[in-house]
C-alpha cells in the first residue's frame, strides 16, 4: 500500500517496520531560476548581469536551512565537446561560489585555466564596475583599478596583482549580502553544449532568435532550489549527455516557480577626460526603432545627478543616447535588455553645461 | 608452513535481545593443523567453501554442515608470510541451490579483509553478500564455517576454521520503493538507513527506485534521503 509522506517526514527520516516492503510517494518543492545574461565564450565568470537574481536566490535560502541547491551550467555549441563540458561545469561551479561567497574559490580562477578559460583583467573589470555601481558610482579618475587600489590601501601601481585580485573577489561577492550558506547543500553539475533552453515554471524557453538560441542562451546556468530533498536525486543526472537528458526535463517540468527580478534601469554615466563624474548634464535616449527614418526621435530625457549618472527606467531597446550639449555631441550606442545591468560610460571632453 | 586457517570474524551490533551478527570478515591465518598446500608466489587455484548448518537453539548439538556457497579464486604465499586470496573480477558467488530473491532471504554482510584479498568487490556488488541455504521454520541459529581448498585438496581441517554463529531472530530485510508524485520510480535516489542499534547502511536505489537493505535487524529502522 502506498504511504504518502509529507515533507517535514522526508526531512526528518521516515521510521519503516523492517521486513515488510514498502511504497513511498515522495514530493519536494523546488523554485528555479535561470541567471540573466549570458556567459561569455569560453568564459565561467558570473558577471554583474547575474547578481540581481543571484541575490534574490540567496535571500531566499536564508530562511531556507533545510534547502539544497543544484546549479545547472551549460555551453555553446562552440569548440570540442571536452572543452564545452568543461566550461559547462565550471560556470556550475563558478555560480556555486557566487552564491555562498566562495572567494578562495574566485582568486583561484586568476591561477587555473589554459588562455581560453582562465579570468583575467576582463573579468576583474567586470567586477569593479559592479564594485562601482554598489557604491554609488563613487569612482574618481580614469582608472577604475587605480582608485580602488587607492581607496583599499593597495599600493600605488596601476596592476592587477594577487592581494587587488583577492581584494576584489571579497567585495564583489560581498555584493550579495552577508550569508552564511552550508556549501555541502550544494550541488554543481555540467549538462555539456546539448541540452535545449527549457521553459521553467511555465516561463519562456528562451530567444526566439535563431542565433540566440543555437548559442548565446546555450552559454547559461540555472539554479534549482529544492526545499528538503533533491528529487530525482543528483546521481541520477547525466552530466555532459549528448541527448535531452530526463532529470534535466523533470527539474524544469517541477519547478513550481521562479524566481524573477525587475530589470535595472538604463544608467549612463558621464565623465569628463580625467575621469571626474559630469552632473547636470542633459541625457537624451534617441529611438532606433526605424533605421529607414532620417530623423531620430526623443525617446526619453534626463539629467546627470552628483555622480555623473542619468537613469531610464523601463526602457528596452537599441538607443543612441545622446548628450546634446557636449562638445561633439557625442553619441553612443546601447543596447537595453531586461535580463542584463545596463550600464554605460561615457567619456567625453568637458565643456560645460550649456555650451 | 602450517596450514592455513580461514578466519570469519563476526560483524556484530549489540541489542536488547544480545547481539546481532549481520555478517562476517574473511580473513587468513597460518596457524592450522598440517603442512601448507600454498607455494611461496606461485598462485594455484583456490576455493573458499562455505559450509553451513541450521539450528533449533544455539544449544543444540550441530548436525551435519552442508556446503552452501563457494568463491573460486587463485591463492599463494608471499615471502613476507603473507597469504594473498586472489578474487577474480567480476567476484560472483556460486551456490549449491541458489534462493529465490523475492520475498528477500536471508542473508549475510561478507567483507574481505584487504590484507589477505586482491580484487575485493566493490560497494554495490552482489558478492559482498552471501546468501543462507532456505531457512527450515523451527530454526533459529545458522552456524556457517569455510572451507579452503587449495588445488582440489582440503587445506588443513574445516574443524580448525573459524565458526560464525548468526542468532537468526533478529536479522531481517529493509524495503521500500520509491516513486514520484507522478508514480514514476526514483532510481539512482541516494538514501540512508538508519537500524534500531543506531548504525547506518548507505546505499541508492535501483532502477526500479527500490531501496533494499538485507540484512537489517529487526525493528523499526529510519530512512533518510539527505544524505
Amino acid at each position: 500500500m502506498a504511504q504518502e509522506l509529507k515533507q517535514r517526514e522526508v526531512l526528518d527520516g521516515i521510521a519503516l517496520v523492517t521486513g515488510v516492503a514498502h511504497e513511498l510517494k515522495l514530493r519536494t518543492r523546488l523554485v528555479g531560476a535561470r541567471l540573466p545574461g549570458e556567459f561569455r565564450r569560453f568564459r565561467s565568470f558570473p558577471g554583474p548581469n547575474t547578481l540581481l537574481m543571484a541575490k534574490k536566490v540567496v535571500d531566499d535560502l536564508a530562511s531556507k536551512p533545510d534547502a539544497e541547491t543544484v546549479v545547472v551550467g551549460h555551453s555553446d555549441q562552440f569548440g570540442s565537446d571536452a572543452s564545452n563540458n568543461r566550461v559547462a561545469k565550471s560556470r556550475a561551479e563558478a555560480t556555486v561560489a557566487l552564491l555562498t561567497g566562495d572567494s578562495a574559490f574566485f582568486e583561484a580562477q586568476f591561477k587555473v585555466g589554459d588562455e581560453q578559460s582562465i579570468w583575467g583583467a576582463c573579468e576583474a573589470d567586470e567586477m569593479l564596475e559592479a564594485i562601482d555601481a554598489a557604491s554609488g558610482f563613487s569612482s574618481t579618475g580614469t582608472s577604475l583599478l587605480q582608485d580602488f587600489k587607492n581607496k583599499n590601501g593597495l599600493g600605488p601601481a596601476n596592476e592587477l596583482d594577487a592581494a587587488t585580485i583577492a581584494k576584489i573577489c571579497e567585495q564583489y561577492l560581498a555584493l550579495l549580502g552577508p550569508r552564511q550558506l552550508n556549501p555541502s547543500q550544494f550541488h554543481a553539475v555540467g549538462a555539456g553544449a546539448q541540452q535545449p533552453v527549457l521553459g521553467i515554471a511555465g516561463g519562456s524557453a528562451g530567444s526566439d532568435d535563431v542565433d540566440a538560441a543555437d548559442f548565446r542562451d546555450r552559454r547559461r546556468v540555472e539554479i534549482f532550489v529544492f526545499e528538503n530533498l533533491i528529487l530525482p536525486s543528483v546521481a541520477s543526472f547525466k552530466e555532459n549527455s549528448a541527448q535531452l537528458e530526463p532529470t534535466y526535463k523533470i527539474w524544469c517540468d517541477l519547478c513550481e516557480s521562479a524566481f524573477s527580478v525587475d530589470p535595472e534601469p538604463l544608467t549612463v554615466r558621464v565623465r569628463d577626460e580625467n575621469g571626474q563624474a559630469l552632473s547636470g548634464r542633459q541625457v537624451q535616449l534617441l529611438d532606433l526603432a526605424d533605421p529607414s527614418s532620417d530623423t531620430l526621435s526623443l525617446v526619453a530625457s534626463a539629467s546627470t545627478d552628483s555622480t555623473g549618472v542619468a537613469r531610464f527606467a523601463g526602457q528596452q531597446g537599441i538607443f543612441i543616447v545622446h548628450l546634446p550639449n557636449s562638445l561633439f555631441d557625442d553619441e553612443l550606442l546601447v543596447q537595453s535588455r531586461a535580463d542584463r545591468v545596463n550600464r554605460f560610460y561615457m567619456s567625453v571632453l568637458d565643456s560645460g553645461p550649456g555650451l | 608452513m602450517p596450514a592455513i586457517r580461514v578466519l570469519f570474524d563476526p560483524e556484530a551490533h549489540r541489542v536488547k535481545t544480545g547481539l546481532a551478527v549481520l555478517g562476517g570478515t574473511l580473513g587468513f591465518v597460518s596457524l592450522g593443523k598440517g603442512a601448507s598446500l600454498a607455494k611461496l608466489d606461485a598462485p594455484q587455484p583456490a576455493v573458499l567453501r562455505f559450509h553451513g548448518a541450521y539450528l533449533a537453539s544455539a544449544a543444540d548439538p550441530v548436525g551435519e554442515r552442508k556446503p552452501f556457497a563457494e568463491i573460486n579464486g587463485e591463492i599463494q604465499r608471499r615471502a613476507d608470510a603473507a597469504i594473498v586470496f586472489t578474487l577474480p573480477q567480476p567476484l560472483e558467488i556460486t551456490y549449491t541451490d541458489p534462493p529465490p530473491d523475492d520475498p528477500p532471504p536471508t542473508q549475510l554482510n561478507l567483507h574481505y579483509d584487504p590484507r589477505c584479498f586482491e580484487n575485493t568487490p566493490a560497494a554495490g556488488e552482489s558478492a559482498l553478500s552471501l546468501k543462507l541455504p532456505p531457512r527450515p521454520e523451527e530454526a533459529r541459529h545458522f552456524e556457517v564455517v569455510v572451507q579452503l581448498e587449495i588445488g582440489g585438496a582440503e587445506e588443513g581441517s574445516v574443524e580448525t576454521d573459524a565458526i560464525l554463529d548468526v542468532p537468526l531472530a533478529p536479522l531481517t530485510f529493509f524495503k521500500a520503493r520509491l516513486v514520484d508524485k507522478d508514480d514514476a520510480p526514483l532510481a539512482a535516489q541516494p538514501f540512508e538507513l538508519e537500524l534500531t542499534d543506531g548504525s547506518l547502511v548507505s546505499g541508492e536505489t535501483d532502477d526500479d527506485g527500490v531501496c533494499l537493505v538485507n540484512p537489517v535487524i529487526r525493528g523499526e529502522s529510519i530512512l533518510h534521503f539527505k544524505v
